[in-house]
């Protein structure tokens, strides 16, 4: 069985690393163009600026989450989250009633909502 | 997906994103990431028939971020996006050097190899792992073998590019380049000695990279 997990990092480490299971791959790259569509100006900009854009943007194809921890163990080097499709608008939703912005004190937010919500699926890799 | 993924195509392709993207170009990037698709048989396929050679290998797939993509172009004008061998890739993690030689063997045997650079021995700025140009279903895909020490050190590596990109070509902070470059020398000799690289030797070199981009 074939899973496909889209990545969502901050290299800064600010926020929980997001990763979003997907069996259907298509669907994975359609959510994939519309965070790549979001970041567009900073992506571009930082492309001429020859720096790294700060959120990464991935799907991953691999028979389990344990997987990839093994074979991109970076991504896993803080906290992370592991949700569900069908749960990303709701902590949308959730984060947009917060005034969610990428900044340290609205992370501690979501890393706080996330360990509430889902404590089996948070955590600090060893 | 019908696109028909000829040199032509691909290069079309390259000559776009080398501008940037654009919120009109969204159904190619869609297209380019079909390369996926063949990845998805390719993964399952090397799964099965690695098995036996490395039963505890992990293996996973990819198609290239449209970020590293574009700055391989750009830091590359001479390069067209069909010359780019890695644009989808799968990655497997074994254990050691014997299981790493001998899956690459089993690789070379079984498959339409066009190319394969080892820089286990001979590092890229410290980047270690042998990867091989694989011919399948009409793609190019590029499959990387890694031991858990070369895979622990990228791990690190990875960790300084995010402050630099500069770090991955040889250029970047002069101490974090020679830091990561020990470490690189320390898993060569770990995977020799059939050890994992220590937790306080990766924490030292984590250590000069945080400090180095303190300010």
């Amino acid at each position: 069985m074939s899973q496909n997990f889209l990545i969502e990092h901050d290299r800064h480490w600010k926020i929980p690393t997001r990763i979003t299971v997907y069996d259907d791959l298509d669907a994975a790259n359609e959510r994939l163009c519309r965070l790549e569509d979001e970041q567009m100006d900073e992506l571009n900009a930082c492309l001429k600026a020859g720096k790294p854009v700060r959120m990464e943007y991935v799907v991953l194809g691999a028979a389990s989450l344990d997987t990839i921890k093994q074979t991109h163990s970076r991504y896993f080097g803080g906290e992370y989250e592991v949700v569900q499709p069908t749960e990303i608008h709701y902590l949308a939703s959730w984060r947009e009633q917060q005034g969610w912005t990428p900044e340290d004190k609205v992370a501690e937010q979501a890393r706080a909502f996330t360990r509430a919500m889902y404590p089996e699926r948070s955590g600090v890799a060893a | 997906m019908a696109t028909d993924f000829n040199d032509v195509w691909i290069d079309e392709l390259g000559a776009r994103l080398r501008h940037g993207i654009t919120p009109d170009d969204r159904s190619v990037r869609a297209d380019y990431r079909s390369f996926q698709d063949e990845l998805d048989l390719l993964r399952g396929r090397l799964v099965g028939e690695l098995g036996a050679l490395a039963p505890d290998a992990e293996v996973s797939s990819r198609t290239k971020r449209i970020e590293t993509v574009i700055a391989k172009l750009l830091r590359r004008p001479d390069l067209s996006l069909s010359q780019i061998t890695d644009l989808a890739g799968a990655r497997i993690v074994v254990a050691d050097r014997v299981e790493q030689r001998a899956i690459v063997a089993r690789l070379q045997q079984i498959y339409d190899v066009q190319d394969t650079d080892d820089k286990s021995e001979s590092p890229k700025s410290g980047y270690r792992a042998v990867h091989l140009d694989i011919r399948y279903q009409g793609r190019l895909l590029e499959v990387q073998v890694q031991t858990r020490n070369q895979r622990r050190w990228q791990q690190v590596s990875e960790v300084a590019a995010g402050y630099d990109v500069a770090i991955k070509y040889g250029g970047g902070n002069p101490d974090v380049a020679q830091a990561l470059l020990e470490l690189s020398e320390l898993a060569l000799q770990c995977d020799r000695d059939g050890i994992a690289l220590p937790d306080d030797a990766v924490a030292r070199a984590i250590s000069v990279i945080r400090l180095a981009h303190s300010s």
